[in-house]
C-alpha cells in the first residue's frame, strides 16, 4: 500500500493538517490557529509563528484556505482563514493518508516494542 | 501596536517583497501580536512575560523568511513595483502629467475628427472598445482611490493588472492589424502590380490613424497605470509607516 503523500514531507503534510483541522469548522486568526494546536494538543505540538505564517501564505496561495480581510474598527484590519472545498478534499485525502501510514507503521515498530 | 515595532521592523528589513506585499504581511503579523499579547494578560500574565513569549514566538528565522519571500513573488507584481519605483520626485511626476495632458490633447483631436474614422483600418473598433473599457477602468480606480477614498487593503490592487493586460491587448491588435492590412495589400498587388503605389498608400492611409490611436491609448494607460500604482504604493507606504510608527 503507497501513501496518499511523500514520506520525505512527512512535516510539511503534518503541519497542513494540523492547520486545516483547526479551520475546518470555523474562521480563525493566525494566532489563534497556533494557540489552537498547541492548546488541544496539550502543548505537544508547538507553532513558531514565524514558521506558520509561510505555511498559512503557502496553502492560501494552494487554495487550500482563503484568506480575508475584515475591518475592526477605523484602524484596524485582520486577517481570518477559512477552509475551501479544495482544502477539504484535500484534509480528506491526508487524513486517510496517516491513517494507513499509523497503521502500517504500527505494524512494523508497535509489534517489536510489546 | 507600538511595543511590538522592534520586532515588525526586523520582519520588514529581512522581508525583501514590494511594499503591498510586506505591508500586508506586516499588518497580519502586527494584529496578531496584539492579540496574542492580549491573550496571554488575560491568562494573568504580566506585561513583561506576555512580551517575552510573544518575542519568542513571533522570532522569524530566515528560512521561513525565504520561504515568505518565494511564495509571495509574483512575476507581474514584481516587474510592475519595480517600474512605479522608478520616479518619484515631484518633478518627475509633474513631467509625467504634463506629459499626459499633451498627449490627451493630441489624440484628442485627432480621435475627434471624422475623417480620422473614416480612413482607418476596421481594426481600430476592437481598440476603441478597449479603450473605453480602460477609460471606464481608470475611471473608478481614480474615484475610488482620490474622491471615494476607499483605502481597503483587500480592493486597493484591484483592477491595476487588469488595466495592464487591456493596455497590452490594445497595442497587440494594433500591431496585428497592421500586419493583417499589410497582408491583405500585398495579396492584391500581386494581383495588380500596376496600382502598387496606390495601394501602398491606402495601406499607409488605413494603417496611420490605427497605429497612432492604438500608441495612444497605450501609453496614456501605462501613464494612468503608474499614477495609480503610485498613489497605491503612497498608500500602503503610509499605512506600513503607522504600523512600524516610522
Amino acid at each position: 500500500m503507497k501513501p496518499s503523500f511523500e514520506i520525505q514531507n512527512l512535516t510539511k503534510s503534518c503541519n497542513e493538517l494540523l492547520i486545516l483541522s483547526t479551520v475546518l469548522d470555523e474562521k480563525k486568526h493566525g494566532y489563534q490557529i497556533a494557540l489552537e494546536i498547541e492548546e488541544k494538543s496539550a502543548g505537544y505540538f508547538k507553532f513558531n509563528h514565524g514558521t506558520l505564517y509561510p505555511i498559512l501564505h503557502k496553502m492560501e496561495k494552494e487554495k487550500y484556505i482563503k484568506g480575508s480581510w475584515q475591518q475592526e474598527g477605523p484602524k484596524r484590519k485582520r486577517k481570518y482563514y477559512t477552509i475551501t472545498e479544495k482544502g477539504k478534499k484535500y484534509y480528506a485525502a491526508q487524513n486517510l493518508g496517516w491513517h494507513d501510514f499509523f497503521q502500517q507503521f504500527m505494524k512494523l515498530c508497535g509489534e517489536k516494542s510489546a | 501596536m507600538k511595543r511590538f515595532v522592534p520586532l515588525l521592523k526586523e520582519i520588514n528589513e529581512k522581508l525583501v517583497l514590494p511594499q503591498p506585499e510586506k505591508s500586508r504581511i506586516l499588518l497580519e503579523i502586527g494584529a496578531d501580536m496584539a492579540d496574542l499579547f492580549d491573550h496571554y494578560l488575560k491568562q494573568g500574565k504580566s506585561e513583561t512575560e506576555a512580551m517575552q513569549i510573544i518575542t519568542e514566538k513571533f522570532r522569524v528565522c530566515d528560512d521561513a523568511i525565504s520561504e515568505l519571500i518565494v511564495v509571495h513573488q509574483g512575476f507581474i507584481q514584481k516587474l510592475a513595483n519595480k517600474i512605479s519605483r522608478q520616479a518619484q520626485s515631484f518633478w518627475e511626476k509633474a513631467g509625467l502629467l504634463l506629459f499626459l495632458l499633451g498627449v490627451i490633447l493630441v489624440c484628442g483631436r485627432i480621435v475627434i475628427s471624422a475623417q480620422f474614422f473614416h480612413l482607418a483600418s476596421p481594426y481600430i473598433t476592437p481598440v476603441i472598445m478597449l479603450a473605453l473599457f480602460i477609460a471606464v477602468l481608470a475611471f473608478i480606480k481614480f474615484y475610488s482611490l482620490y474622491i471615494k477614498k476607499n483605502h481597503s487593503i483587500k480592493t486597493i490592487n484591484n483592477g491595476m493588472k487588469e488595466l495592464l493586460i487591456l493596455g497590452c491587448g490594445c497595442l497587440l491588435i494594433g500591431v496585428f492589424g497592421n500586419f493583417m492590412e499589410l497582408y491583405d495589400t500585398f495579396k492584391v498587388m500581386a494581383a495588380s502590380p500596376e496600382n502598387s503605389t496606390l495601394l501602398l498608400f491606402e495601406w499607409l492611409e488605413k494603417t496611420a490613424p490605427l497605429m497612432v490611436f492604438t500608441l495612444s491609448v497605450t501609453s496614456i494607460t501605462a501613464l494612468l497605470w503608474y499614477m495609480l500604482q503610485n498613489k497605491i504604493n503612497k498608500i500602503q507606504n503610509e499605512e506600513l509607516a503607522f504600523l512600524l510608527n516610522l
